[in-house]
């Protein structure tokens, strides 16, 4: 309790910068929503797929294939695995031999998928489920095979003008997405300049060497400070989200609106451990500025936190996976882009919350041993 | 009386210098055990080695009878340490730089707060309890770390130099309290390289030079080893060679030097010194002015030891 305490009272010292920082970049963040109202950047993200025809090219099989085609750029590849590798394709479909004929003759033959397991491809797994389910709802009713193949292209175009009118708002979604994607830099930013300012008045060189002389248990030491840095962490996330709430309502009070809140949530405690992280070492309070330039400015940027990434070269891309910025903003994209929150799409998200998680653990085992060290340091 | 600390063959080395150099020393309860040598002798360095602050090389150190690691926190709840260098918070008042550190220590709120006034008023800061340390001078910070460090009520007490460059007001408020933390049963270890301070506070001395221990004892004990008795000053406006000669003769005089109107006089040892030489002026008709006697300080027992001056290291 002392060091809460404490940590309280030296924060209330550094209150007014700390709440003109915050505030500064809230603004931006406002400005940063307002600026891409209009950026449709959805379109400029159809997915790649290749699909792998085995059967004979007619009736429900080109309807699939049509379909499919018209939502997402077909691409022709060499190397199936080598295409997914290097995310050249996000989905790759093979539609089996006799697929025509086990369908009409009652059987349930099976699509194959391979999948680079990101927003692209889950957007086509959703399309490509959406399309089975109708299918196989009018195959049971209907035999014969043109009127199934109307049936199922007349409920998929009602399907996409009745969402595009009323269910997914897709202006909303976007100004969510945009809104969030800056939290990224905010929250890294924020988090990281703050804990590292108060952290350095505890780990002070003199101070620390008392510390460590007294009976504090240095570990109980650590988590009482991390718990206090963890407070400030949960009001700045708490008022990023307030913001949404009243920037973008209807968005922040639907399910699309909890998983922005849930994800923004996770990579608050990711950012809070990275900077915690750094405070850990870095005693010298003129370096704080140039670390949160690096980092969290060169993550945001690189991420796509400030302009799509489609924009960046392809070799940057594979970088970026290294920072949990890219996998915050990936929930993100994938969010906005949703129309419906399905199990394959709640599979993809859940994949991203498992990568941001241990980027988690990652940082706070990091951490503990370096803080093991510390203790065992000479201090002079 | 039990030992509270036991130092075996310390020896620390930093990359080649030997900073403290096979130390064998134990500190008594209850008593003040001084360490007394100039700057770089290893005061710090051996504070900071009982500490488990610092690796060392070879030796072994007990504290309350058990070694001591960095994690041997039920000792260090009983230990309590003033470092050489002011650590407080800026940012925190008197009052809650005495709360913050005590807090380190005990948990309980309403016995803290307790011990906090004690603390603050021991130091003679209760007018100042509001102020941050930017606002204090140079003594009455000196005088906040300390309450900082002795606010959890310790037995065993580390005072690393205190009194460096403090005001004498401040100075002697730090020694009286001091004596009154002995005197409520604290067991004190104290280094200076001042040695009055050693010397009127300091139940048993240990002298350092060069991270070896050059002799210890009581002060007396110590100053038996000076090899001499006492010291007599004499001013004459005037003294001519051949009394000069005649005094450097005397059987128990070991030195006799005169300049800028003052006589020196260096005894061996002997009893009646001062009145033999004040007979020899009044036999001589000679005019002098003030004349007194010193008995020898710790500094000449350094300087008996080592060739060089304490004070001046
Ligand atoms: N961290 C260090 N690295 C190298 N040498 C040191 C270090 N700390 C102290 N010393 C050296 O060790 C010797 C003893 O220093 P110290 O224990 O501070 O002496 P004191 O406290 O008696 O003034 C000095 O010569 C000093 O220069
Ligand atoms: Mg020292």
């Amino acid at each position: 309790m002392t060091v809460f305490k404490t940590y309280l009272k030296i924060f209330n010292q550094y209150k007014l910068i700390v709440i003109l920082y915050t505030v500064i970049l809230l603004v931006f963040a406002i400005f940063q929503m307002k600026n891409n109202e209009n950026s449709l950047s959805f379109e400029a993200e159809k997915p790649n797929i290749y699909i792998d025809i085995q059967d004979e090219n007619i009736g429900l099989t080109k309807n699939l294939v049509d379909y499919l085609s018209s939502s997402t750029n077909v691409v022709l590849v060499d190397d199936v695995s080598d295409a997914l590798f290097f995310r050249e394709v996000h989905f790759v479909i093979t539609i089996p031999n006799s697929y025509r004929k086990d369908l009409l003759s009652g059987k349930n033959p099976s699509i194959h998928y391979q999948s680079t397991n990101d927003y692209q491809a889950s957007l086509v797994q959703l399309l490509l489920e959406k399309y089975l389910r109708i299918q196989s709802i009018f195959l049971s009713s209907l035999k014969e095979e043109s009127k199934t193949i109307l049936s199922i292209n007349k409920v998929l175009e009602q399907k996409a003008t009745f969402t595009m009118n009323t269910h997914l708002d897709t202006y909303g979604l976007t100004k969510a997405k945009n809104y969030y994607n800056f939290a990224n830099y905010a929250i890294l930013a924020g988090l990281i300049y703050v804990v590292c300012v108060l952290n350095s008045v505890f780990r002070d060189e003199k101070i620390l060497k008392r510390t460590k002389a007294s009976s504090k248990n240095f570990k109980t030491f650590n988590i009482e400070l991390f718990l206090s840095n963890s407070i400030f962490a949960i009001l700045l996330w708490g008022l990023y989200v307030l913001f949404s709430f009243f920037l973008v309502g209807n968005v922040m009070f639907s399910i699309h609106g909890y998983f922005y809140i849930f994800n923004a949530f996770l990579f608050t405690m990711v950012s809070l451990s990275i900077a915690f992280f750094i405070g850990s070492f870095l005693k010298n309070k003129e370096a704080i500025n140039g670390i949160v330039n690096v980092i969290a400015l060169g993550s945001s940027f690189l991420c796509g936190a400030f302009v799509p990434i489609t924009f960046l070269p392809k070799s940057v891309l594979y970088v970026v996976r290294i920072f949990p910025s890219y996998w915050f903003i990936q929930n993100n994209e994938l969010l906005s882009t949703l129309e419906v929150i399905d199990s394959s799409a709640i599979r993809t998200l859940f994949f991203h919350f498992t990568i941001l998680f241990f980027f988690l653990v990652f940082f706070l085992i990091l951490t503990n041993i370096l803080s093991k060290k510390n203790l065992q340091k000479e201090t002079i | 009386m039990r030992n509270i600390i036991e130092v075996n063959h310390l020896t620390k080395v930093y990359k080649n210098l030997r900073a403290v150099n096979d130390l064998s020393f134990e500190v008594k309860e209850g008593e003040i055990l001084g360490l007394l040598g100039p700057n770089g002798s290893g005061k710090s360095t051996t504070i900071n080695c009982i500490l488990s602050l610092l690796t060392f090389q070879e030796g072994s150190i007990q504290v309350f009878g058990k070694p001591m690691t960095p994690t041997s926190y039920a000792s260090r709840k009983k230990m309590g340490v003033v470092f050489q260098d002011v650590c407080v918070f800026d940012e925190l008042t008197v009052f809650d730089n005495v709360d913050y550190f005590c807090g380190l220590y005990i948990q309980n709120s309403a016995v803290r707060k307790e011990y906090v006034e004690d603390a603050i008023a021991l130091v003679g800061l209760q007018d100042f309890k509001k102020y941050t340390p930017k606002q204090l001078s140079g003594g009455l910070l000196r005088r906040l770390n300390i309450a900082c460090g002795i606010a959890h009520k310790p037995q065993l007490l580390f005072f690393d130099e205190p009194t460096v460059a403090v005001d004498p007001q401040s100075r002697n408020n730090i020694l009286e309290g001091i004596k009154i933390l002995r005197d409520m049963g604290a067991t004190i270890v104290y280094t200076s390289h001042y040695m009055e301070e050693v010397e009127i506070l300091c139940d048993r001395i240990i002298i350092l030079d060069k991270g070896k221990i050059l002799a210890s004892g009581t002060s007396d004990e110590l100053k038996a080893l000076a090899k001499i008795e006492e010291k007599i000053t004499v001013e004459i406006i005037d003294l001519p060679k051949k009394y000069l000669d005649k005094i450097s003769h005397f059987s128990n005089v070991q030195n006799v030097t005169y300049s800028n109107q003052v006589l020196h006089v260096v005894y061996k040892k002997g009893k009646n010194n001062l009145v033999e030489l004040i007979d020899y002026f009044k036999k001589e008709k000679i005019k002098y002015n003030k004349i007194f006697s010193l008995r020898p300080t710790l500094n000449d027992v350094f300087l008996e030891l080592t060739g060089k001056e304490l004070r001046d290291s």
